[in-house]
């Protein structure tokens, strides 16, 4: 089902896009059905020879040239204008995919190794959709071509359906081959994206520093070439069923189709067929032949094509499933009064054995800085994305203001929430773009960029880029500059504070790179402008840091087990105040 | 018609050399298929017109119908030979693209890997890399490869048929097949063009840009931010607007180019017409007889082997591309074009404890104009702890990379006992050092770990003390104590550890490398993602671990710094050393050192330990 809508989706983008270079696409094909009429021009080439018949001569030659010059202009058009399609049909999918991909509300698919499958197949058939385009004229000019050659045929012996029945089921074990490939390229695919990754390595700084270092040139290679021959192994194990359906071809077909003509030239011999018919006969067999070689591939091609789409259409409907279950359109309050609170909440990854988040309940009052404390894998960071609604709890309910969060309009939520993150994206733009990125409407405001590299105490790396602001960051770029991991990380935390009034700012391990200085004055700063958002989520190992938060959430293995400002909890003398005095006597 | 054949050859070469290493025997194979195939297309061609010649004599002039059956026998041979040869075919292609790919990317990542400086991959050659790698997976390279027999058997058609057709005039099918090409290559400036614009090595940068868009919407690495800030209808609006900018100056381009390739095919049609003219006069007069007429005007119209063949000739232009280009970058990283490279000698790590020199030391990345250290002086004794600190962007990674010997100094050394760390292989091995942006290999856990030091990776007590020394047995045990685990949610079976965990990891792969023999530890921010237990337990254990070796440690934690022998301050705008001494000397000294830590102490102070 999802195939012919996949078929039906790229047919109906192609003509929509572009209407008339749709239609000139199709002149190859009228081009390949008229070059298979020259057998009839060949029958009447051989006839007339014999006969001595100029009329004939002439008529024959007419009428190969006129073939051969209307088939040449035919394919130069339709290949211009099926390039352009190509191009331009890659372009609407590829734009589509990418919009689809970023606009999923969750982040759950990030971790899904089924997704991701598809999508790295997305990646290895990149342009195949465009390219499917391609496949499938190809089919359609292979199938005119091979219909009207059978047609020619046909109109010289009536046995030659004998042909045309033979053929139905070499169509329909050809069409076995895409179910094939269609293994062949899902036994690969985990292979293939290792291979991508570890090849992106291979040339990358920081893996290459690594590799250096600790001489794993060799061995990485090694790996490189074993997961790139595991990827094309199925290729290997499946060759042996295409060779018998060649097989199967050559001697079945071809040897009725001998066969057959053999029956004629008995025939012939006796007076009952013409010269001219036989050579018909025969020429178009030569035709046939030519045209079933080209079988086999255009159908490998067109299956990998409608394979993307099909994979396309999945995408589709998987985003669609997930949009479904956000279905809030409640706006989010202009400011918070009352606060956040978590109603029993748990969250659980795809296919872990046991929940990130376990039956949390926690109040988080409007106008406080909250601090979260625990180990690694404690749920932290978790929680900050269920607060974002980048993920949305498995069980339980987040309220704002009372309103649950999963009625809420979860685009517009997000418009009123701001953060920055350990894990960052380097967004290689210019400098300016790339921390206006935090609130787009105001992008191009200079002012609201330097406030916002001021807030994110990012003044110096503006000072260290050539040319400011419009400084391009990345060497791949011309006049691109490459920033250290510090820089790149306080730009991150500029465009967090690039929001005027966020309800919430989330500030998930930011300062990790950050030196002494540096962290403390963002974090004055962070004090200073706490008030103005409304619930400041902090997650930092820095206790000097915690110690400044209006309230201290300790979790261990998704549960919270101490809640309550520093100083209770010091007094208290449970986790938190032990793991605090370790810290702090660093500093005694 | 030769030179298109040579051109063929000299044009594909390099792909031909690399079929012969990769795959000689199958290679065979399939070349002998493909000869088997265009022979058996001539011969098909021949029996055709010489069976129609006979069965017109039979009627004609009443002869035995032998050599009529004999014809046959030959026409149905060809036919089915040129099936088979198909299935030949079918056989061997798998098994050599299997191969053709590996050796691809070993050439690819090999050139990454093979220089010992990190400079080229700072500079403009990771990005052809990257764009190398990119084609090499593109679909118009398996079109090339699939299309690779496929071309040479329509060139070999094409040559038999001019064989054929000198047996009526020597001149007319030169002149055919040159009017062939002629059109030919006006059609193929046009399409190469187009299609070099379109799926390029080096796409135009306007493409580039907007490509770059779409991939920040479908990656992982900028997923959150996207989301948060709402970014996808600014992105995908941004690349539409790039994309079309780009895709119409190609066609603008590209359309100019449409009028030649139209004149070609019209001076061919003449030529072709003329052909046919002749052809049918000569067999009107008689001189073509009956039996070689047939086969004279499918030959004839064969010579459009010549002529342009979309698919499969702008795959194999794609594969000779690649190879171009990759041969280009591996001469310029100092590699032969398109085989590897010698192997280096096996590592031999220093015998003794080493002490580290960097002496008058100036360096500047490739990229930048400014020297990051100027004229850096450090002299650290065997077996001293030595911490360095700095603000952001001081240089304290770039002092670690030079000592690993990852770039060489524009001027001034650096000495690992007392040899070149950056030319000398004996230093190589020697040092360990766990960068801040260590690797998630997505491989095994014993990978991940054993990559320190590869000669002990099968064994497993070995990576267990490494593990152990980290404070990373919860690891393992989380995982079950199966050192196969693949540590990347993305592949089947496969966990994803949290940024603690993975950091303890890595420490297990430096301190795994000083177990097999390095003797010098470095470490970058070792604490980052850990939290203060982790921390503490870490250094609790250190001393004992590091024991007879050289340490040299970078971090912002100042608690973390003040346990070490000796404290150094990089100072980022001067590119040097300002302070130098114990925790106490620098405190006492009320430096720099002395004002950061005092800041970061304060923040305790005011909040209280609730002891006082």
């Amino acid at each position: 089902m999802r195939t012919v809508r996949a078929l039906w989706l790229v047919i109906v983008t192609t003509v929509r896009v572009a209407p008339l270079q749709s239609l000139l696409c199709l002149a190859e094909t009228a081009g390949s059905a008229l070059r298979a009429l020259n057998p009839l021009f060949y029958g009447l080439f051989a006839v007339g020879a014999v006969h001595h018949d100029a009329t004939q001569l002439l008529v024959a030659v007419i009428g190969l040239i006129g073939t051969t010059a209307i088939q040449m202009a035919l394919s130069v058009l339709g290949n211009n204008a099926r390039l352009r399609q190509m191009n331009t049909i890659g372009f609407v999918f590829s734009h589509r995919i990418a919009t689809i991909m970023g606009s999923i509300e969750t982040l759950d698919h990030q971790e899904s190794p089924e997704l991701l499958d598809k999508l790295q197949m997305f990646r290895d058939y990149s342009g195949a959709i465009g390219g499917g385009l391609n496949a499938l004229l190809g089919l359609l000019n292979t199938c005119a071509w091979a219909a009207t050659s059978l047609a020619v045929a046909l109109t010289a012996d009536w046995r030659l359906i004998i042909l045309v029945v033979l053929g139905i089921p070499r169509i329909l074990l050809t069409g076995r081959t895409v179910g094939w490939d269609k293994e062949v390229e899902e036994q690969g695919s985990p292979h293939s994206r290792r291979v991508n990754e570890l090849v992106d390595m291979s040339r990358g700084l920081d893996a290459g520093a690594e590799i250096r270092v600790f001489g794993l040139q060799q061995e990485l290679r090694r790996i490189i070439r074993e997961s790139t021959w595991r990827w094309q192994l199925p290729t290997i194990r499946y060759a042996r069923n295409y060779m018998l359906l060649d097989l199967i071809n050559g001697l079945v077909y071809f040897g009725a189709a001998v066969g057959i003509l053999g029956w004629m030239l008995e025939d012939a011999i006796h007076g009952r067929i013409g010269v001219q018919t036989f050579t018909i006969a025969i020429t178009a067999l030569a035709t046939l032949q030519s045209v079933s070689g080209n079988i086999v591939g255009a159908v490998k091609w067109a299956g990998d094509a409608v394979r993307s789409a099909t994979r396309f259409v999945w995408l589709q409907d998987y985003a669609e499933d997930v949009h479904r279950r956000y279905s809030g359109v409640h706006q989010p309050p202009a400011i918070l009064r009352q606060g956040i609170r978590l109603e029993n909440v748990s969250y659980r990854y795809n296919d872990a054995d046991s929940d990130a988040i376990s039956g949390v309940t926690l109040d988080l009052p409007a106008g406080t800085v909250v601090a979260f404390v625990g180990e690694n894998g404690a749920g932290k960071s978790t929680l900050v994305k269920l607060l974002t609604g980048m993920y949305a709890p498995t069980s339980g309910r987040i309220l704002i203001d009372g309103v649950d969060l999963a009625e809420i309009d979860l685009t517009e939520w997000r418009t009123r929430c701001s953060g920055a993150f350990q894990d960052h994206a380097n967004f290689e733009f210019t400098a300016g773009e790339s921390v206006g990125v935090g609130e787009l409407q105001r992008i191009d405001s200079e002012p609201d960029v330097l406030r916002a590299l001021h807030a994110g105490a990012s003044d110096d790396v503006l000072d260290s880029l050539p040319d400011g602001l419009a400084t391009q960051l990345g060497t791949r770029w011309p006049d691109g500059v490459e920033l250290s991991g510090g820089q790149w990380q306080r730009l991150a935390i500029a465009r967090g504070m690039m929001r005027a009034a966020p309800l919430i700012l989330a500030l998930d391990e930011p300062t990790s790179a950050l030196d002494a200085t540096t962290e403390h004055a963002l974090f004055e700063r962070y004090a200073a402008a706490a008030h103005d958002a409304a619930v400041t989520l902090l997650i930092t190992h820095r206790f000097s840091t915690v110690a400044a938060a209006d309230l201290v959430v300790v979790l261990e293995q998704g549960r919270i087990t101490e809640i309550g400002p520093h100083k209770i909890l010091i007094a208290k003398g449970g986790t938190y105040a032990e793991l605090y005095k370790l810290h702090a006597r660093g500093y005694s | 018609m030769f030179s298109s054949v040579l051109d063929f050859v000299f044009r594909y070469r390099s792909h031909a050399r690399l079929l012969r290493q990769v795959a000689p025997g199958w290679s065979i194979v399939s070349l002998f298929a493909t000869l088997v195939g265009a022979g058996s297309s001539i011969m098909g061609m021949v029996a055709t017109g010489q069976l129609i010649g006979a069965l017109y004599a039979v009627f004609a002039h009443h002869t035995g119908t032998g050599t009529m059956w004999a014809w046959f026998a030959v026409f149905a041979a060809a036919t089915v030979l040129g099936q088979l040869q198909q299935a030949v075919l079918s056989m061997s292609n798998p098994r050599i693209w299997a191969r053709y790919r590996v050796r691809i990317n070993d050439l690819i990542v090999e050139a990454g890997l093979h220089s010992q400086s990190l400079a080229p991959l700072d500079t403009e050659f990771a990005g052809d890399l990257e764009n190398i790698a990119i084609s090499s997976r593109h679909w118009l390279f398996r079109f090339g490869l699939t299309g690779t027999w496929q071309m040479l058997q329509i060139r070999l058609i094409g040559l038999g048929s001019v064989i054929v057709l000198a047996g009526w005039r020597w001149w007319v099918p030169f002149v055919v097949a040159a009017a062939f090409l002629l059109s030919s290559r006006a059609m193929s400036h046009w399409i190469e063009d187009l299609l070099d614009a379109l799926f390029g090595n080096s796409p135009p940068m306007g493409r580039q840009r907007a490509d770059y868009l779409a991939k920040i919407m479908v990656s992982t690495w900028a997923a959150k931010e996207v989301r948060l800030f709402g970014m996808v209808s600014w992105l995908g609006e941004r690349y539409r607007v790039l994309w079309t900018q780009a895709a119409g100056r190609m066609w603008r381009g590209s359309n100019r180019r449409l009028r030649p390739t139209f004149l070609g095919v019209a001076v061919l049609l003449v030529v072709l017409g003329g052909a046919l003219a002749l052809l049918a006069h000569d067999a009107y007069r008689g001189r073509v007889g009956a039996s070689s007429l047939t086969t004279y005007v499918l030959a004839l119209l064969a010579l459009d082997a010549f002529g342009m063949q979309p698919d499969a000739q702008s795959g194999l232009l794609r594969i000779a591309g690649m190879l171009k280009q990759l041969g280009g970058t591996r001469t310029q990283l100092g590699l032969p074009p398109l085989s590897n490279a010698p192997e280096p000698p096996a590592r031999h790590p220093l015998e003794c404890v080493a002490d580290i020199e960097f002496d008058d030391v100036t360096f500047t990345y490739p990229t930048r104009s400014e020297p990051t250290l100027r004229r850096l002086n450090l002299y650290i004794p065997a077996g001293q702890s030595i911490a360095i600190v700095g603000v952001n962007g001081a240089g304290k990674s770039t002092l670690i990379k030079l000592l690993a010997g990852l770039y060489e100094t524009d001027s001034g050394t650096v000495h690992v006992a007392g040899k070149d760390a950056f030319s000398d292989a004996a230093v190589r091995g020697a040092v360990a050092v766990i960068f801040q942006d260590f690797v998630h290999y997505p491989l095994s856990l014993r990978d991940n770990v054993g990559f320190g030091a590869l000669e002990c990776r099968s064994d497993t007590a070995f990576l267990e003390r490494a593990m152990t020394d980290a404070a990373a047995s919860d690891v393992l045990a989380r995982l079950d104590r199966d050192w196969d685990t693949v540590l990347s949610p993305q592949y089947a079976g496969g966990t994803d550890l949290s940024g603690g965990q993975w950091q303890r990891v890595a420490l297990a792969r430096a301190l795994a490398a000083v177990g097999a023999g390095a003797r010098i530890l470095v470490l970058d921010e070792p604490t980052a993602a850990l939290d203060v237990r982790g921390e503490a337990e870490l250094f609790d254990r250190f001393l004992e671990v590091t024991h007879g070796v050289t340490t040299v440690l970078v971090s912002h934690r100042l608690a973390t710094v003040r346990r070490a022998e000796r404290i150094v301050v990089l100072d980022g705008a001067a590119g040097r050393i300002t302070e130098d001494g114990t925790h106490e000397e620098l405190l006492a000294r009320g430096g720099e050192y002395a004002t950061m830590f005092a800041l970061q102490a304060k923040r305790f102070a005011q909040a209280g330990t609730g002891e006082s």
